[in-house]
Order: C-alpha cells, then sequence, then structure tokens
C-alpha cells in the first residue's frame, strides 16, 4: 500500500477549476431568484434571464399587503417551530444513537431496519392519518400539531447519520470514563456528545433547512394565522387563478437568509481533522 | 467498547420509539388496511376490497412509468447526487484557499425551495421564453422542444439531482472531520499524497458514511415531488411521472386514498429491496480507527 | 458511588421533565381549546375558512370585511383560517377537518361534488329554514342561480362570487392578418389555418388545463348532453383537439405547459386567442385589443348560446349545537351577502348571485363579459362540479393522449366513466 516511488498529486488548477465550475452553477440560482424579486411576474415568466428592468421594491411590498399574515411573526413562529423540531431531533435522536452505537442487546439489528423503514416513508403519504392522531390526542391548534410529526419524520435520518458518526469514534476516552466510575448519563453528554459536535451541527442544520421550508404540514395542521411560519407565505403568493411569482421570489429572498446564516454558523463546529491529542488522552 | 445496561436502553430508546410508532409506523400500518379499501374523499366509508386495489396497480401503464424513472431517480441519487458530492468534498478537502467560500456557495441550492428551482427550470426548458431555445436561436439554430417523451425524465433529474449534491457534499465533510489528523500525517509519511490519500484513506475510512448517504439518497428519491410537478407535471402524457408524483396525484387530485396507500406500500416495499442490496454491496464491517 | 447515583437521577429526571413537557403541553392545548367555548358569555369566536388567502384577488376587501365585522360586534372574534385553493391546501384542510369533526364555523368553500361530502358528514345547516325565517335576505338571492347549486334538492353552499368563461382573443392581431372575429367555428379555424403559417400561436392554451374542453364539449352536446357523464356523444368535441393539434393551433409545449405560461403568451401578444376564465379579464382589461365572446358553436353542435359560467362556491355554516355561536355565525353571512359588502367583492371582479351596490368598474372587458352572461340564452357549470375527482384528474389527463393521438377519444371517456361509475 506504501509506495514511495510515486506521487502523482491531481493540478491544484484543474481541481480549483472543477470547484469554481460548480460554485458558478450553484450561485447563479440564487442570484436569479434575487434578480426577478424585482420583476413583475409577467417579467418573470417573459424575460427570466435579463436583467430587471428596473429595481423597485414593490413585491417586497407586496407581502405584507397580503392581509393577514404578519411576516416578523411568521419569522418568529418558525423559529419556535423550527427550534423545537431541531431540539427535538438532536435530544432525542442523539440519545437513541448513543445506545445503538456503544450498547449491545438483542434485537439491535430490528431497530436499524425501523429506522430506515421509518425514513423511506415520505411525510406526504401520512399527512391525512397523521392528522386524525393529532386530532385524537388533543394536539390540533397548538404549535406541537406541526412540532412532533416533524421530529418523528426526521428522527430517522438523525438516528442514521449520528449513529454511523458515533459507531467509528474511538471508544477509549469512554472506557477510561467508565474505569473512573462516571455514570452513562455523564459520559454520554461530557464525552460522545462533545466529540459528536459536527454531526450534530450538520444534521441539525439540515432538520432545519427542511422544517422551515415544510409548506402542506403547516397550511393543513395550524390554519391559524397568527402561529403560521414564514413558509406559508410562499404557498399564499398563488391563488386559485395563478401565481405572483415576483412576489415568489421576493418571499424566497428574504426567507433563505436566516438559513444561509445559521449554515455558516452550524459549520464552524465542522473543522478538518480531530485533534490527535483529544482521542489519544 | 460496548455498555449493556438495559434501564439506559429502553429510557433513550423510548421518546423515539413512542414518536415514530405515533406518527410513522401507525399511519403506516393504517395505510397497508388502506391499500386492502376503496376509500374515497376521505369520507367516512371505506369498503374492503381485498387485492383489487393491487391488482389495478400491476394493471396501471402509469405506475409501471412511474416505477422506472423512479428506478432512474435513485440510481442517478445514489452515483450522481452522493458520488458527485464525494467528489467534491474530497476536491473541496484537498485545497488550501477558499474552503469557507466552496462550502458556503454549495450549500445554496438546498436552501431554495424546490417551487423556485423548479419555476427556474421549467423556464429554461420552456419552448416559447426557454433560456435553452434563445440560446439556440442566438447560435442560428433551430428552436426543439425540449421536454418531449423520451427526454422529460432526464431533463427533470437536472434540477432534482443538482440541487441536492450540496447535501451529500455537507455529509461527506462532516464525515471527514473525525478522521484523525495523525492518520494522514503518517500516510504523508509514506509518501501518500494526493488522490492516492483520497482513495486509499479517506474513502474506506468513510465507508459508514458512505452506507448511510446510500440508504439516504434511496429515501430522498422516494420523496421527490415538486420540482417534477412544476416543471412537467409528470408529464408529458406522464412520460416523467414519479411514484411519489403518481401518488400525489392519486391521493389529492383524485382523492382517491385506497389506491394512494396501495402506491404507498409499493414505494416502500421498493425502498426496502433497494436500501438491502445497497448496503449488502457496501458494508462489510464497521470502521473505527 | 453515590455520586453515580446522583448523577443517574439526574439523567432520568431531565428526560421524565421532557416527556412531562410533552404531555402537559398536549393537556394545556385541550383546556385552551375549550376555554372559549365555557366563556362563551363573554366572547365568541368564529372559525372562518375561506379561499380568500394570500395573493387571492378579494383578499383586500375580505379582510377589511372582517375588521368591519368585529367592529360593529365587540365580543365576537373572527379566527380566519382562510387557506389558498392552490396545492389542494384548503380541499385537504376542509376535508380533512370534515373527518376529523373539527369542521370550521363558517366556510366559503366548494359546492357540488365537494357539497355531497359535508352534507354526508350531517354537520351543515341547509338554508330553507333560515330563508324562510328572513324572507328579506333570502330575496336578494337570485333564485335561478340558487336553483342550480342545490345538493341532493337542497341548498348548503349559498351561492357568491361567480365566475364565466369565455373566448378571449386579441383584435389587433385579427386585424393585421385580415381576420374576421372567430364568432362562427368557421372564421375560428380560418384564424387558426392563418396564425399557424405565420411565427403568432393561433390558440394559447396548456393542455393539462380544463377550460378548452369545457367549451368545446358544450359547445357539442349542449347543457343535457353535458351533463351525461363522459357519455361517447362528447367524443367529436375532444377530436377537435387533435384536429387543433395537428393544425399546430397550440403551443408547441402544450403538453407541459402551465396556465400561467399559457396566459403570459396570450397576454403578450405572442398567441392570437385563449378560452380562459373571468378572473383572468381583469388583468388583460388593460389592454383595449382584447376582446371577449362565447365559443362558437362547433358543427352538429347542440350548445348554442350555452356558456360556462357558474358559482363553483359557496357560503357554509356549520350546524353548531351552541345557539350563541350558530346566531352569530348566521349574522356574519348575512353581513358577507350584504349588498354594502357584496358590492365591494363585485368591484373586484366576476359576477354575483346576490344583489350588489353598483361598484363604477368601467373596464371594457368586464362589461363585456357580464354582456356575455347576460346575452347567453343558458349556463353550466363545468363537468368537475358533479363528477368524481378521480375520474376527472383521469379524463384531463387523458386529453393530451387524444391530441398526440396515442388514444381514442372512446377509450378515453370510457377510463373516465369507468372510474366515475365505481364511486356511485
Amino acid at each position: 500500500m506504501v509506495n514511495k516511488m510515486v506521487r502523482p498529486a491531481l493540478p491544484q488548477i484543474f481541481v480549483y477549476a472543477l470547484l469554481i465550475f460548480w460554485a458558478s452553477t450553484t450561485i447563479v440560482p440564487l442570484l436569479w431568484v434575487l434578480l426577478n424579486s424585482f420583476k413583475s411576474s409577467e417579467e418573470i415568466l417573459t424575460q427570466s434571464f435579463a436583467w430587471p428592468e428596473s429595481f423597485a421594491f414593490s413585491n417586497y411590498l407586496k407581502l405584507n399587503e397580503y392581509g393577514n399574515i404578519n411576516i416578523v411573526k411568521g419569522f418568529m413562529n418558525s423559529m419556535l417551530i423550527s427550534g423545537s423540531v431541531v431540539f427535538g431531533v438532536a435530544l432525542f435522536g442523539g440519545l437513541a444513537s448513543f445506545i445503538l452505537a456503544r450498547f449491545s442487546f438483542r434485537g439491535k439489528k430490528y431497530f436499524t431496519f425501523l429506522f430506515v423503514i421509518c425514513m423511506l416513508l415520505p411525510q406526504f403519504a401520512v399527512i391525512i392519518p397523521n392528522f386524525i392522531i393529532i386530532e385524537k390526542i388533543g394536539l390540533n391548534g397548538t404549535y406541537l400539531s406541526v412540532i412532533l410529526p416533524q421530529v418523528a419524520g426526521n428522527l430517522s435520518f438523525a438516528i442514521i447519520m449520528m449513529t454511523a458518526f458515533m459507531a467509528s469514534l474511538p471508544g477509549e476516552l469512554e472506557e477510561a470514563a467508565v474505569m473512573d466510575g462516571a455514570s452513562i448519563w455523564k459520559i454520554f453528554y461530557r464525552i460522545t456528545l462533545p466529540l459528536c459536535m459536527p454531526i450534530f451541527a450538520t444534521v441539525s442544520i439540515m432538520v432545519f433547512l427542511w422544517s422551515y421550508n415544510e409548506l402542506l404540514l403547516p397550511l393543513v395542521y395550524l390554519p391559524i394565522r397568527d402561529m403560521q411560519p414564514i413558509s406559508v407565505l410562499l404557498s399564499l403568493v398563488s391563488n386559485a387563478y395563478g401565481t405572483d411569482y415576483g412576489a415568489m421570489m421576493a418571499a424566497i429572498t428574504i426567507s433563505i437568509i436566516p438559513l444561509l446564516v445559521l449554515y455558516m454558523f452550524s459549520q464552524e463546529t465542522v473543522i478538518k481533522g480531530l485533534t490527535a491529542g483529544a482521542v489519544k488522552g | 467498547m460496548i455498555f449493556r445496561d438495559k434501564r439506559y436502553i429502553v429510557l433513550f430508546l423510548a421518546p423515539t420509539i413512542l414518536l415514530l410508532f405515533t406518527f410513522l409506523l401507525y399511519p403506516l400500518i393504517q395505510s397497508v388496511y388502506y391499500s386492502f379499501t376503496e376509500w374515497y374523499n376521505f369520507s367516512n366509508t371505506k369498503t374492503f376490497i381485498g387485492l383489487d386495489n393491487y391488482k389495478d396497480l400491476v394493471n396501471d401503464p402509469i405506475v409501471g412509468i412511474a416505477l422506472k424513472n423512479t428506478l432512474i431517480l435513485i440510481l442517478g441519487a445514489v452515483f450522481l447526487q452522493a458520488g458527485g458530492g464525494l467528489l467534491l468534498a474530497l476536491l473541496t478537502d484537498s485545497i488550501k484557499r477558499g474552503f469557507k467560500f466552496f462550502r458556503t456557495v454549495f450549500f445554496f441550492p438546498i436552501v431554495i425551495s424546490g417551487t423556485a428551482i423548479g419555476l427556474m427550470f421549467s423556464l429554461i426548458y420552456n419552448y416559447d421564453y426557454g433560456l435553452l431555445n434563445a440560446i439556440v436561436r442566438a447560435l442560428g439554430w433551430s428552436e426543439q422542444v425540449w421536454l418531449t417523451e423520451n427526454s422529460a425524465i432526464y431533463l427533470v433529474l437536472v434540477p432534482i439531482l443538482w440541487q441536492y449534491v450540496g447535501f451529500y457534499f455537507v455529509i461527506f465533510l462532516t464525515g471527514m472531520s473525525k478522521i484523525p489528523e495523525d492518520i494522514y500525517e503518517s500516510a504523508v509519511l509514506d509518501g501518500i499524497t494526493g488522490w492516492r490519500k483520497s482513495v486509499y484513506i479517506t474513502i474506506p475510512l468513510l465507508r459508514d458514511v458512505i452506507a448511510s448517504c446510500l440508504t439516504l439518497a434511496t429515501a430522498g428519491a422516494l420523496k421527490v415531488f415538486d420540482v417534477v410537478y412544476i416543471v412537467t407535471k409528470g408529464g408529458p402524457l406522464n412520460s416523467s411521472e414519479l411514484l411519489s408524483t403518481y401518488m400525489y396525484a392519486k391521493a389529492f387530485n383524485g382523492q382517491n386514498a385506497g389506491y394512494a396507500s396501495t402506491i404507498v406500500i409499493a414505494m416502500m416495499v421498493l425502498g426496502i429491496v433497494i436500501t438491502v442490496l445497497l448496503n449488502r454491496l457496501v458494508k462489510k464491517e464497521a470502521v473505527s480507527y | 458511588m453515590k455520586k453515580k447515583a446522583v448523577n443517574k437521577t439526574v439523567g432520568l429526571l431531565v428526560v421524565m421533565a421532557l416527556l412531562s413537557t410533552l404531555l402537559a403541553a398536549c393537556g394545556g392545548s385541550d383546556k385552551a381549546e375549550k376555554e372559549p367555548e365555557k366563556s362563551g358569555n363573554k366572547e365568541i369566536s368564529l372559525r372562518v375558512a375561506t379561499s380568500f388567502a394570500g395573493s387571492d384577488p378579494w383578499v383586500p376587501v375580505w379582510t377589511k370585511a372582517i375588521q368591519q365585522f368585529q367592529d360593529e360586534n365587540p365580543g365576537v372574534k373572527i379566527v380566519d383560517e382562510s387557506t389558498p385553493v392552490n396545492q389542494e391546501a384548503l380541499r385537504t384542510k376542509v376535508k380533512a377537518d370534515a373527518a376529523t369533526g373539527n369542521l370550521a364555523d363558517v366556510l366559503f368553500y366548494f359546492n357540488g361534488s365537494e357539497t355531497a361530502i359535508l352534507a354526508d358528514s350531517n354537520s351543515i345547516v341547509s338554508w330553507e329554514e333560515e330563508f324562510a325565517k328572513d324572507p328579506e335576505w333570502a330575496k336578494q338571492f337570485n333564485a335561478g342561480i340558487v336553483d342550480k347549486v342545490k345538493y341532493d334538492g337542497k341548498l348548503y353552499a349559498l351561492p357568491y362570487i361567480g365566475f364565466y368563461e369565455g373566448l378571449f382573443w386579441n383584435k389587433a392581431l385579427f386585424e393585421q392578418h385580415n381576420l374576421e372575429a372567430p364568432s362562427t367555428y368557421e372564421a375560428f379555424m380560418k384564424a387558426v389555418d392563418t396564425f399557424a403559417s405565420t411565427d403568432i400561436i393561433p390558440f394559447a392554451t396548456s393542455l393539462t388545463t380544463p377550460y378548452l374542453q369545457e367549451a368545446l364539449i358544450l359547445s357539442q352536446v349542449g347543457p343535457e348532453g353535458q351533463q351525461q357523464a363522459y357519455d361517447p356523444s362528447w367524443a367529436p368535441a375532444l377530436n377537435i383537439f387533435k384536429e387543433l393539434n395537428e393544425k399546430n393551433a397550440f403551443p408547441k409545449d402544450s403538453l407541459t405547459l402551465d396556465d400561467d405560461k399559457a396566459q403570459s403568451l396570450f397576454a403578450s401578444g405572442k398567441a392570437a386567442m385563449m378560452f380562459n376564465g373571468s378572473w383572468t379579464a381583469a388583468g388583460l382589461s388593460q389592454d383595449p385589443d382584447i376582446q371577449i365572446s362565447p365559443f362558437p358553436l362547433v358543427p352538429g353542435g347542440k350548445g348554442e348560446g350555452v356558456i360556462v359560467s357558474g358559482f363553483g362556491s359557496g357560503w357554509y355554516m356549520k350546524n353548531s349545537k351552541d345557539q350563541e355561536k350558530y346566531d352569530m355565525a348566521l349574522k356574519f353571512i348575512k353581513f358577507m351577502t350584504s349588498p354594502d359588502i357584496a358590492g365591494e367583492f363585485a368591484a373586484i371582479g366576476g359576477t354575483y348571485a346576490v344583489q350588489t351596490k353598483a361598484s363604477e368598474n368601467t373596464a371594457q372587458l368586464l362589461v363585456d363579459g357580464n354582456a356575455m352572461v347576460s346575452a347567453a340564452k343558458d349556463f353550466v357549470m363545468p363537468i368537475d362540479s358533479y363528477v368524481s375527482r378521480e375520474s376527472y384528474t383521469q379524463f384531463l389527463n387523458g386529453i393530451g393522449y387524444v391530441s398526440a393521438g396515442r388514444k381514442t377519444a372512446e377509450e378515453v371517456l370510457a377510463e373516465a366513466k369507468k372510474l366515475n361509475d365505481k364511486i356511485q
């Protein structure tokens, strides 16, 4: 496996060319959304890839006139709902992953199978049965009516990712802690959790993103405008007779800003390579 | 290292099992029952009809198309999405400058809703105002109808696959973060650098992450919906229908919940079979450092 | 050892606390829900679910009207649960509400086959009794329209805003090509042929939208024939799709185009004709060249002078056991259907089943549209108001196949009929 003779390194310029090419395909749509948010619907459909005729903010102002929605409140609701979803997923998923990665018990592989089944099931396939359940346990009209199904819907993803991450982490630190007589709970939050920060951060941002963009669930489960998240704005730009594409672009523009900021923060915890010292102790 | 304390097993798994059972497994079990019934409009009357829905499913030509397209999508998701994400992660990890920049911009497509991505691509492919035809015109060639029965599924896969490459990119970067730096250091001492480092060290150490990503890619493919709905509506002539879009059309536009449940069951079976097969291919033994 | 036990206890407590928070939240919500009902004497809260949400054109008027009602009736709180109709969100919401016995107190919702679901749940009011109690109010409703929206001989959905569908055409383009107005089928076909040889699209439509099909079938089989769901006599109308498609009458990508983009082809002068609903008229009325007329009679057709028009939605009221709530919901509906408020709704567009205070809406296209409605001999609701949703989805999907010559009209009709028969 070791070969000191050959040292072929992919020319860096090639790597950069490829990365820059990909970056341009990912930046363009964001710019497209931003530029189109200054156009009228008509202009978007007919002149979508041209520079806007003028930089008017009428689409943004229009969102405010959608009568019964308060954008600031929508953001707060989004933070509350998606924040709770992330918290629930990270907490319950973290605990479950710790068990799957570090405990040995009979029937463990059935649990893994169970999580895979749950992950394969699309949320919209169970939207009506879930609604009936929510009604039965008396959650309708509360924030929990959208939080709990989303926690459940994202748990499998989180558990599969976090278990894989934890399982491959070296166990020396935990073994040492057991020797010192630390409790399992303490091992979890003092040793495993800090080491798993990168995967927690990544899973959390993804779960936040999906929850934040979830549209049908709040529309159907939480029809009270004062409690609805900002994603509902995006459903309001369409009506029976067509879509206000200008307003749609404006709604997307204002709603993705918090996501990008959160993403950048979360990825700061994902640093290249574990520090050797932490593992070797 | 392995713990065995049963109390913790029960306690730590309980909330997860409770939530999954209430909001996913119980509805899924119900869906199995619904798939044997005739149930319209979510009304109060469900009639047990045995295997009739399954017979319809087998004879439904659109299900055949949707199944084929879903398989194409899963293959694309596994190789192009997850594979592309891995490649980008390896490349980004190997560079010295601009790491943070690429890490940020590669994530952009995911934050934009599928609705907007769908609209953008429908405007790219549009005949009269589309970007592709504008380019073609500028080059002096003749305009094309881009979304045809043969091409639609592939053209609609472009935005779907492209949008989520960044997702796998982030997952793989996260996976790489746990590879201890000293492994690389000793590799460098042994003269392993560049792409050989990726092939011989990084990829093997990421095997468990790759295995999870295959499951993710399969699950993701079964959930794709909004982009297809906006770009082609499953057309022309149902040629770009997926199981998910067809299920949605039957459940919400057609209000035939019994048949829609049958499609859900078919999707689940397909997903389980593929996940099991893929994992057999990849997973041999869990790696630890 | 002692320390270990303490830590375990802490861990247990944290988890238990979280679980109990969840449970408490469940319990708490129950109380929160029931409280307003108990203290009904002080404040009545009315849940209203309508399609007036977001970019719907009537949202500003609706919001203002709710405010006005609350100002006039202190102690009443209107909980606006309006949901957009697109992506079937409103349908899903109302059906899920009905399935769980949680229907809003007042609904402005689809009638026709949707009425059946609500009526079967036995939780909505049929209006005969209230009409008898308040003849003054009942008189405001156009009796002919009321008759048309009954379900099983009973009136559940009070008709309010109506729509019509018509052939929009661009007069400037017709004049440029020395064409006559498309008032006869010959003139229509001549226009199709003429425009097809130019770079103007003759007829802007998506083959995934229902409008042209409604016009052709009504024109072919007339109002009685249109009631015979998916009768083989509809076949000639569907074959016209194939004929038009072969003549290159439609946009090249009409099989995947959506209605918004088809409309913009017409609005921007890239297409000469379009058959669409009155909701597009307000936007088009800024262009003086846009005309509206009924779809011409097809050869051998029975639908002369008949248009597709109707009242696809109406006001429903939940049969609330709480008398105060019942009365307030009734008051709210009477308020909304009063000439004053209806007049404000009318200023936005549409035709109305109730008397409205005159508005000074002068856009010529809207005036012409209303004239077309009053000149019509009869009007019928679109097909989807009385067939099963599944059969209708199948039928619409089949039109693409007929146009492309991949299925015969008879096959498509038989497939749809089979699905429709299943549900009856």
